[in-house]
């Protein structure tokens, strides 16, 4: 059964390879020669510390780089394909909008760096972070329930790219955007302004056991409303944005109606299916949620043929048999019709069109 | 008292790197062959992580806890490293609903909550609940001597940690609030101890690190330059005793030697003593036998345990096979290295049987 919280659930085993998979990546590194026609993004990370987490939040950020440096390539697993990144190269003149990405529930920052990497050739740059508690290899209902982090993390990442000596200059602050997939579609939407409704969303876990979200939230007990209700209610909105991405944003049933008909700043919704094919707890067109037309100035675009795993890196060869072994989600395979590669080129020149970026390279 | 650094371990491996690579694919392939059987044969702990407040410290504690699992989430590895084997769970899943005894662990200098992952998940097996915590300033990661010297935050940890878990309203309605016990090792081992409301005189130890400056716990300190003289002799000295325990388990404790004979002789709560060794093999700094501080004779109510062969190491995890050459590599403490005869694996199993039975018997004494 697909679910929107099994799309990142990586076989036990990738666990154990991380190391491989690190080794792998290193042994690329081996000063490989730029060449000019593929200009790649440069690349670093580091760790933020927040007063609302025991837990630092790992983050990279991804720029338009200048200069020669060690190839090195982020998110290559058994299962997932990776990209190629210019290891803490000079960041290019200039000034860049800039994109928080928020990924899904279970997910990592690295696997949106394809999408990462293409905004990155186009002129922007990116900050992503990995969410204490929904990431990979430390996925918990119970915390991933803590609806009030995500939003604040991106905020704190924003602080964090704004104050740094080096990449804090280079942004454009009138251009930044959240882009956000799945659960940190959600989150997105809370940065400029949608604000959950704890009781709303336990009424409607309530009514629908069995949707792919309470189904995951029941899974570890999760009760909303013993949840902080000042905490889950409050309105987590960044003042310094330009707008949001939402792609499949999940918990949109949670949002209060006032909120999101608040919203004045720009957003691109993005749903991958059709009405006929989303599946209801994410599709937010005029057959489902109806966000399209509740937000004020929102841009609604249908990818398909595409679902929700679509959104995820292109997969290696052999991990859709590794995956039916492991009796994980077929996260690999995309519908009839449909080539991932594709679908990711249309959400690369949905956002490009959004922000009015350019589509080559601008050096 | 000395830790595993990480940051080296990586430093080493990424040196070590091209040898590995082909190795590890080939353990890859293998583990992955496994892993489903693996999965069916046994069940895993349920784990998950939580943040404590902590009025004493100005940042949030790490910590996790480990259940018996009612669902099936996502299995995830905890506490592995380059040198240490990691255990599998499944990371937040649901607690099989009870009324369990809770143990909330304190680890050793430079030690971290999920490098105990073989014990608490044996712990769980037999129907415990178990609280880690990273103890900031003396866990992987994150130490100092100068912070590790602050002994009064190690205890005032695992009581915020307490209050966090038995708030929760999913774990802490299935703890047998009276039956909640501490277990520590080497530096933990005297926060256990402080737990159930022994006493330091922190100068008795200040007089022992000028006798026995060479001793693991001094050396150590004094490497960053720690006068025990200097320190806040009020809060180094104070009760921290937690009326909520049971009682304590103390593995290899340090710092015994500055234990108050009045709070040892007041002492009513029930604690098993375990020590790594013989008298004849046994570090002094960790002795608490009759060739060492005596604490065991000397704290009413404490039961004895010497697991023999073993050493102060043999308490950490099980190692990978690469473990012992990369400590060699980069000329580290041979932490994977048994004295002759010993079988980690072994020792592990003695104190697991060892705790079980002193929390059984502990039980049935209040019942």
């Amino acid at each position: 059964m697909s679910s929107t919280f099994r799309f990142k659930s990586l076989p036990q085993v990738l666990q154990t390879i991380a190391f491989s998979a690190l080794a792998i990546a290193l042994a690329m590194t081996a000063q490989a020669e730029q060449a000019n026609s593929e200009p790649l993004a440069g690349f670093i990370q580091t760790k933020i510390k927040v007063a609302y987490r025991a837990w630092s939040i790992p983050t990279s950020i991804w720029y338009p780089a200048e200069g020669q440096a060690a190839e090195h390539i982020v998110g290559q697993n058994f299962v997932f394909e990776g990209t190629p990144v210019l290891d803490q190269t000079q960041i290019k003149q200039g000034k860049f909008p800039l994109f928080v990405f928020s990924h899904g529930s279970g997910s990592n920052m690295e696997s949106m760096g394809w999408l990462a990497s293409e905004l990155v050739k186009s002129g922007a740059m990116v900050v992503a972070v990995n969410h204490p508690g929904s990431t990979s290899n430390d996925s918990s209902p119970r915390r991933s329930a803590r609806f009030w982090e995500r939003p604040q993390d991106l905020s704190a990442a924003l602080d964090h790219v704004l104050a740094d000596p080096v990449y804090g200059p280079h942004v454009d602050q009138s251009r930044i955007y959240t882009l956000g997939f799945s659960l940190g579609g959600m989150a997105v939407l809370q940065t400029i302004g949608a604000r959950m409704d704890r009781d709303v969303y336990a009424d409607y876990c309530a009514g629908a056991p069995d949707a792919p979200d309470c189904l995951f939230f029941g899974k570890g007990n999760v009760d909303f409303r013993l949840l902080d209700q000042g905490k889950f209610n409050a309105s987590y909105e960044d003042p310094r944005l330009a707008g949001t991405i939402a792609i499949d944003p999940g918990m949109v049933a949670g949002m209060t109606p006032a909120s999101i008909s608040s919203i004045e700043k720009p957003v691109l919704l993005i749903n991958l299916g059709t009405d006929d094919t989303l599946w209801p707890t994410i599709n937010i067109g005029q057959s489902g949620l109806d966000l399209e037309t509740r937000m004020v100035n929102a841009t609604y675009v249908q990818i398909a043929p595409a679902d929700h795993y679509s959104f995820l890196p292109e997969c290696t060869e052999n991990a859709p048999a590794m995956l039916m072994e492991e009796g994980e989600d077929p996260i690999c395979d995309d519908p009839e019709g449909s080539d991932r590669a594709d679908v990711h080129r249309q959400v690369i020149d949905a956002v490009r069109n959004f922000m009015d970026l350019g589509t080559d390279s601008p050096w | 008292m000395r830790f595993i650094s990480i940051p080296t371990l990586l430093r080493t491996y990424q040196t070590l790197k091209p040898a590995i690579l082909c190795a590890s694919i080939a353990v890859t392939a293998l583990a992955y062959s496994q892993s489903q059987a693996a999965f069916q044969e046994q069940a895993m702990s349920g784990y998950d992580r939580f943040d404590i407040k902590a009025a004493h410290r100005n940042a949030l504690v790490q910590g996790s806890i480990w259940y018996p699992a009612s669902t099936r989430t996502y299995a995830s590895w905890i506490g592995g490293n380059a040198v240490f084997q990691g255990n599998r769970v499944m990371l937040g899943a649901g607690i099989k609903p009870g009324r369990y005894p809770l143990v909330v662990l304190s680890h050793g200098t430079g030690g971290n909550m999920d490098g105990l992952g073989w014990l608490s998940s044996k712990l769980v097996d037999a129907g415990v609940l178990v609280v880690g915590l990273n103890h900031p300033g003396s866990t992987s990661q994150d130490i100092t001597p100068t912070s590790a010297a602050r002994v009064w935050e190690r205890p005032q940890d695992i009581s915020a940690a307490i209050d966090e878990i038995l708030a929760d309203p999913v774990f802490g309605p299935n703890i047998d609030q009276s039956r909640i016990y501490t277990l520590g090792f080497s530096l933990g081992g005297i926060s256990a101890l402080q737990s159930i409301g022994l006493q330091m005189d922190i100068s008795a130890y200040a007089d022992y690190c000028v006798k026995e400056p060479a001793s693991q716990g001094c050396a150590f300190f004094a490497r960053g330059g720690v006068d025990f003289r200097k320190l806040d002799q009020a809060k180094a000295n104070a009760s921290y005793g937690d009326p909520r325990l049971a009682g304590t388990i103390a593995i290899d404790p340090g710092l015994t030697v500055a234990l108050t004979q009045d709070s040892i002789r007041a002492n009513t709560k029930p604690s098993l003593l375990i020590n790594l060794g013989s008298d004849k093999t046994l570090w002094k700094a960790i002795n608490v036998g009759p060739t060492g501080t005596q604490l065991a004779a000397r704290l009413p109510g404490a039961r004895y345990l010497q697991i023999a062969p073993a050493d102060h190491f043999s308490f950490l995890g099980l190692c990978k096979k690469s473990g012992p050459e990369i400590l060699r590599e980069i000329n580290d403490e041979p932490v994977c290295d048994d004295p002759k005869g010993a079988d980690r694996a072994d020792i592990h199993r003695q104190v697991i049987e060892a705790v079980r039975d002193f929390i059984d018997l502990t039980s049935n004494q209040k019942g």
